[in-house]
């Protein structure tokens, strides 16, 4: 994987995007002059008078996408599993239905509903530009009025949405205007310069149940305080037993949750995830074609099956019951799955490891409070390192990960422009107990009591860590134990704690943590989203460097505790990341990297295995899906990988 | 039967050495009575052998155990269970054959090839790991054990993921799971006796509040309970407190069935003659439940708390597959077969579900013993 | 007796009220509340949300409301009979629950059938046959049927099916009858899937009904009557028929009563293993998830029902062995 790219090539095109907005040539013209073709289930439907023909439904400039092998034939099932209508990612992973969207390799951003995004000079105003003449999936036009409902009635309403999100917010606090230019045109205008502006746009679909920032404003009018009748809008709460029409909207906004609601992605819902299947079907009105003017995508179907169990979907994977899936695959399983490949033929294997960062990290709270003396020592960098290089990571390696992936810090992939290079990914990582050994006597831990613990100094109580891990998402517990065996090693006792999830969560949030595994994912967006590396991200889903930070920088520094220089200086490379150039954020990632791992705020483990949706099961029969791919949450995966234009052979 | 042997005795002497048999029957208290009984079934009485080896485990599980139960070692992860070999010729020379793995670079799946010739020696008490017998005194001293501790150890029940000896973690595991069944039984049996006995024998209000506590205990699925007790215990209590605190759960739950039982029970004695004529004899109530009614059930009590262990034990497995039971890194039969709960070991390392065959021959064991023990203890059973 | 049953209906009520207190309190019991597993859930995928989204969510979700003003609004909507809403599945709760129950209960009543078909034939062999080689065979495999966890029993199963036959065990349906509207053909696709599942939950139960039956029936055997009714030199066969099969069989029916909540609950544990659409996977998720008028509403019918098949269970009991009274 990493030498499938070169990566001076790469800066460059980031670069470029990054600056411009808009990537590729494209290959509009060349596509207007075409004739399409569609579907034979569409095509009979115009016959029968019940769609308009093809060329109506394409917008003027219909989206190119350029296939992985060849152009395909139309028709089949795309089988997959789901764990419930908690798994909604599910489907926003598989249609990534945003404006714009990162492309397969996740270091570029292309141009999906919008037909181009550019920034002005000073990288102040943001003119999104959308695809003529491109329809919701009921038909009905998609235009700028679609931006400014959402930002007008849902953004700028404060029964809707109570807090700003942080890429629609001025640094004073002041919301972004948003305007519109004319029936295809809208501008973001920043007070200040904003160079993540498309990146953060490749996210604006409804994952994790947000609001898009684009949404069917003819159909979700009805379900508004603002445009509604009320007493009809009461009695529509009322039925759905919900208790405001805020909960309602939401609702019906997701369109797992609603069929009913039109979308502008490849597939568009046919039940609901909170059915037994859940179907998706081909939309007539998706705006993008092959190079042969064929109307994507390919595959007529979609179907999500639902699992009470990962273990029974793993067995369906197994039967060759699922024609691609990626997520909920169990790493563990892959002997099974590469065995029975081999032997039943019904499927194959491919990997897609992780982008970056690391799939299992030790973190320490640095801010813990409620034993002042453990916080303290938490606190000393040279105690961390050390216990990063008592840490056997290749047994680690060996026994939870099948021997895949490497040693890391947390930092980007290799083949990513931010990588800081191997000296600052591999720093402190080598298996060194000698030297941890040396390090923790060094700062004065030198007692020990009979059993060779190490005492606090001028105490006869016992060094005590515990490590809180979460027996959901990957080998944690394993990993666990295996560090506490290597840390108690070099005499520093430490506990194993298996918790449930939502308690985890729970005792990050109120600084009850000492100590975590989880992973740094999203290693390749220190920008955007909610990057690890900031402090002030720290809620729920982030790591437990020190939860009382984030109470100083809420609080203005009145409340929680004054994050040491190192933090400060991460936060001020993050913000200065937001508005710098495209070059400059490659350096300023890689200052950022730097000092993460030698201060060493988080003890990586190992990176780069397939853990997180990265063991992949695919028919035989399925073409054009990449062999390497980003695989990343902000990336959408598999969405990245453009399933619109997968077929079956 | 001893009438009618004596009436057909020839002879004084014999005579006598049956009355002295006989005057040992009618003198032995009931226990003994029921023990000499119960030595007569021989399954049950193997599997009370079982049963006293199992807790001689629960006494002594390091001493039985080759290896700490923690030990990983990456390079010895799902090693099958190897085969012991006792005779060398004609010398007894039990050993085990060595095994190189090595992990197939397709499937990532460790492979190991047995070499039957070079073999590693096993001996009754060996020398391994150090630990202390019941709290009292250090050793080093192992049931079992190859000599040589750092290079060549003896697995005889395979490895896990991590690298662990199985038998020695069976060990623990026995240890844990065979105690949770035994103290909540012992808890149960003391409430649903009572709270039962009160209810079948005063019957009135006391009989109608005890009833719907049982219902409500009843219809209350464990599941929610689990969850809030795992999450509402004290994080900082050491495994051997949560286990017992989920121990008395189980137990503060478990009792109700029991509880309907002795009830009933106790409905249908308290038409009987026997407690009739107690009760005009002008004995307490007191007096007649503990003296007359409960030796009366306790066949019954016996029966169903041999049969309460094996379901607390399964209670406990199934609680740990949905992740809610004892937790690693505890070791608990449960544990030990949420571990293998998955399509990896199902496929490629079977051996790891040994602990469900544990999990089998306690259960029958306990309910072969309750069986012997209830039918020797039944008064109209001969 | 009829007074003593008017007695417990009036005590239901009462009952139910102890129950709602007992049940949200406990569903609210364990740490954190739907938002956090929400987002815990949300994380397992890799994504992370920012503080706004978490106001918007609770927004979204109507969780701003404090928990006393939730339980209150529950209780009052309870008693209208409005189940309330599902927080996951944003759908009315009575809908949810009414949508899985069929399944629910059609796999339960299949279990019951083979449990007692297959029990009560086998407990009267070995009662007649005690210590013979098929009584031995029949008494080692109830033996082990109780002792096997049934979720073990499952994944071997569904393992074994696939890995010998190349088939799939889990669910109850192929895909393509999973939303179709009841037909004879899917009645046929239920058939040829529910037995596994049908065996898996039924074995334990069988296993432990075969002992019980046997039990009795040899206590019953063994009284006078019976020898006397086999001196007049009465067939074996309607000798047992006759009279000690139907008293020993009356506390066994006397519990049927007690199936009733069982029908409803759905086997929880292998019912999750084997991807069965029925109302176990529903409530764990609900409780795991803490999505807590969907747990609670479950809970709470299945209490009502535990309440009511107890009271059908006593009556029976009372029935068939007037010995008992029920009044004092």
């Amino acid at each position: 994987m990493r030498g499938r790219l070169d990566r001076g090539a790469l800066v460059g095109i980031v670069v470029l995007v990054l600056a411009l907005g808009t990537s590729i040539p494209s290959p509009q013209a060349m596509a207007q002059t075409r004739t399409y073709k569609e579907a034979p289930m569409l095509a009979e439907q115009v016959r029968a008078g019940k769609l308009p023909p093809v060329a109506q439904r394409l917008p003027e400039d219909p989206m190119v996408v350029p296939t992985v092998e060849s152009v395909g034939q139309y028709g089949g099932v795309w089988r997959r599993g789901f764990l419930g209508p908690g798994d909604f990612n599910n489907y926003h992973r598989v249609v990534y239905d945003a404006l714009v969207r990162y492309s397969p390799d996740g270091t570029k951003v292309d141009m999906k509903l919008a037909s181009s995004v550019q920034p002005s000079r000073d990288f102040t105003t943001w003119t999104v530009r959308l695809r003529k003449g491109a329809k919701w999936s009921d038909g009905s036009p998609f235009t700028a009025d679609d931006i400014m409902f959402w930002y007008n009635d849902i953004l700028l309403n404060k029964d809707v949405t109570p807090a700003l999100p942080g890429w629609m917010r001025n640094r004073d606090g002041s919301a972004v205007v948003v305007r519109k230019v004319d029936d295809i045109t809208v501008q973001w205008v920043y007070k200040e310069a904003n160079t993540t502006f498309l990146m953060e746009l490749a996210n604006k679909d409804s994952g994790d149940r947000q609001f898009a920032a684009f949404l069917p404003s003819r159909y979700l009018k009805r379900f508004h305080a603002a445009y509604a009748d009320k007493a009809q809008l009461d009695r529509m709460v009322a039925d759905a037993k919900f208790k405001t029409w805020v909960e309602l909207l939401a609702a019906r906004n997701h369109p797992p949750e609603n069929p009913e609601r039109p979308t502008m992605a490849a597939w568009v819902p046919a039940t609901r995830i909170s059915d037994q299947l859940f179907v998706l079907r081909r939309n007539p009105y998706y705006v993008g074609v092959d190079s042969a003017g064929n109307q994507l995508p390919y595959i007529d179907t979609i179907q999500f099956k639902f699992f009470a169990d990962a273990q029974a979907l793993n067995l369906a994977a197994i039967a060759g019951q699922l024609d691609q899936q990626d997520r909920h695959i169990n790493i563990v399983n892959y002997p099974v799955l590469k065995e029975r490949e081999a032997k039943d033929k019904k499927y194959r294997v491919i990997l897609w490891p992780t982008f970056g960062g690391t799939d299992a990290s030790v973190i320490l709270n640095q801010t813990y409070a409620k034993d002042p003396e453990l916080g303290r020592l938490f606190q000393n960098k040279d105690f961390r390192i050390a216990l990063s290089y008592a840490i056997n990571r290749n047994e680690i390696k060996e026994s939870t990960f099948l021997g895949l992936g490497e040693p890391r810090q947390p930092v980007a992939a290799p083949w990513h422009p931010y990588f800081p290079g191997d000296a600052v990914a591999k720093k402190f990582t080598e298996f060194r107990a000698d030297e941890a050994n040396r390090m923790l006597d060094a700062i004065g831990l030198t007692r020990k009591d009979a059993e060779g613990f190490r005492l606090f100094p001028g105490t006869t109580r016992r060094i005590t860590i515990e490590i809180s891990v979460v027996p959901a998402f990957g080998p944690w517990p394993d990993i666990a134990q295996l560090v506490a065996k290597n840390w108690q090693a070099v005499g520093i006792r430490t506990i194993v704690q298996v918790r449930d999830r939502a308690l985890h969560f729970q005792m990050r949030q109120s600084n009850d943590l000492q100590s975590e595994i989880w992973n740094n994912d999203t290693s390749g967006f220190p920008f955007t989203g909610v990057p690890k590396y900031d402090p002030r991200s720290l809620l729920y889903g982030t790591l437990t460097t020190g939860p009382l930070w984030k109470a100083w920088y809420d609080s203005g520094g009145k409340e929680g505790a004054e994050p040491p220089a190192e933090v400060k200086r991460l936060v001020e490379l993050i913000d200065t990341g937001k508005s710098a150039n495209p070059q400059q954020q490659v350096r300023i990632a890689k200052e950022l990297f730097q000092i993460w791992v030698d201060n060493m705020m988080e003890i990586g483990i190992i990176g780069l295995t397939p853990m997180v949706q990265g063991v992949v099961v695919l028919n035989p029969r399925l073409r054009n899906v990449p062999p390497t791919l980003g695989n990343d949450w902000p990336l959408r995966t598999p969405g990245n990988a453009r399933p619109e234009q997968w077929f079956y052979r | 039967m001893a009438d009618l042997r004596l009436e057909q005795s020839p002879g004084r002497g014999l005579a006598a050495t049956v009355s002295e048999a006989e005057e040992r029957v009618s003198l032995a208290s009931n226990w003994k009575l029921i023990w000499w009984r119960f030595r007569k079934h021989r399954l049950a009485m193997i599997s009370g052998v079982v049963l006293i080896l199992f807790y001689t485990v629960v006494l002594f599980p390091d001493f039985f155990s080759t290896q700490h139960p923690e030990d990983t070692d990456a390079r010895l992860a799902f090693i099958p269970t190897q085969r012991v070999r006792l005779f060398e010729g004609w010398r007894l020379r039990p050993s085990v054959p060595t095994v190189t793995g090595r992990r197939n670079p397709v499937t990532l799946r460790m492979e190991w090839q047995v070499d039957e010739t070079k073999r590693i020696p096993v001996r009754l008490f060996a020398r391994g790991y150090r630990y202390r017998v019941l709290g009292l005194f250090e050793t080093d001293i192992h049931f079992l054990g190859s000599d040589d501790v750092d290079q060549n150890r003896a697995y005889l029940l395979g490895t896990d993921r991590l690298g662990r000896d199985q038998w020695s973690r069976l060990m623990h595991g026995t240890r844990t799971s065979m105690t949770v069944g035994l103290i909540a039984v012992t808890l149960s049996v003391i409430l649903g006796a009572v709270l039962g006995g009160i209810s079948g024998y005063f019957g009135g209000w006391l009989d109608l509040v005890i009833q719907r506590l049982i219902e409500i205990l009843q219809s209350v699925p464990t599941i929610p309970i689990w969850l809030a007790m795992t999450a509402a215990l004290p994080q900082d209590w050491p495994p051997q407190k949560v286990f017992f605190a989920i121990t008395v759960i189980l137990a503060l739950i478990g009792w109700t069935t029991l509880g309907r039982e002795v009830r009933g029970r106790f409905l249908s004695l308290r038409e009987e003659d026997f407690v009739l004529a107690a009760e005009l004899a002008g004995c307490s109530r007191s007096r007649i439940i503990a003296r007359h009614m409960l030796p009366a059930v306790t066949s019954h009590l016996i029966a169903t708390s041999t049969l309460a262990i094996p379901v607390l034990i399964i209670s406990e497995t199934s609680l740990s597959y949905l992740g809610l039971g004892i937790r690693p890194p505890a070791i608990s039969w449960g544990v030990l077969l949420q571990e293998a709960q998955n399509i990896q070991t199902v496929a490629n390392a079977p051996w790891l579900l040994l602990p469900g065959a544990f999990v089998i021959i306690a259960v029958l064991a306990f309910n072969l013993v309750g069986d012997g023990l209830r039918d020797a203890a039944d008064p109209y059973g001969h | 007796m009829l007074r003593v049953v008017v007695q417990r209906l009036l005590l239901l009520p009462l009952l139910l009220a102890v129950f709602s207190i007992l049940v949200f309190a406990l569903v609210q019991a364990p740490p954190g509340d739907f938002l956090t597993s929400y987002i815990a859930t949300l994380a397992a995928s890799g994504s992370s949300v920012d503080q706004a989204q978490v106001e918007a969510l609770k927004v979204q979700f109507g969780l701003d409301q404090p928990f006393a003003v939730q339980y209150v609004r529950w209780m009052q909507n309870l008693l209208r009979g409005d189940l309330g809403l599902s927080l996951e599945y944003q759908r009315p709760n009575a809908e949810l629950i009414g949508e899985y129950l069929v399944l629910t209960v059609v796999l339960a009543l299949f279990s019951f059938v083979f449990t007692w078909l297959l029990a009560i034939p086998a407990g009267i062999y070995s009662a007649t046959h005690p210590r013979s080689p098929l009584d031995y065979v029949l008494t080692v495999l109830n033996y082990i049927g109780v002792a096997t966890p049934n979720f073990m029993l499952a994944l071997i199963l569904m393992w074994g099916a696939f890995s010998w036959f190349g088939i799939s065990v889990t669910g109850l349906f192929s895909p393509e009858y999973i939303q179709a509207p009841w037909s004879l053909a899917r009645v046929v696709d239920l058939l040829r899937h529910i037995w596994v599942p049908m065996i898996v939950i039924g074995i334990a139960g069988t296993a432990r009904l075969t002992r019980i039956m046997r039990a009795n029936l040899l206590d019953e055997l063994n009284k006078p009557y019976v020898i006397t009714a086999r001196a007049k030199g009465l067939s074996e066969w309607r000798l047992v028929l006759k009279y000690p099969v139907r008293v020993a069989i009356n506390p066994l029916v006397s519990t049927i009563g007690w199936y009733l909540p069982q029908l409803f609950s759905g086997s929880l544990i292998v019912a999750t293993v084997m991807n069965l659409p029925n109302i176990g996977p529903l409530l764990l998720r609900a409780l795991v998830g803490q999505d807590m008028y969907l747990a609670g509403s479950i809970l709470m019918i299945y209490a009502f029902l535990t309440v009511v098949g107890t009271l059908l269970s006593d009556i029976f009991l009372a029935w068939v062995d007037p010995r008992i009274r029920m009044e004092q």
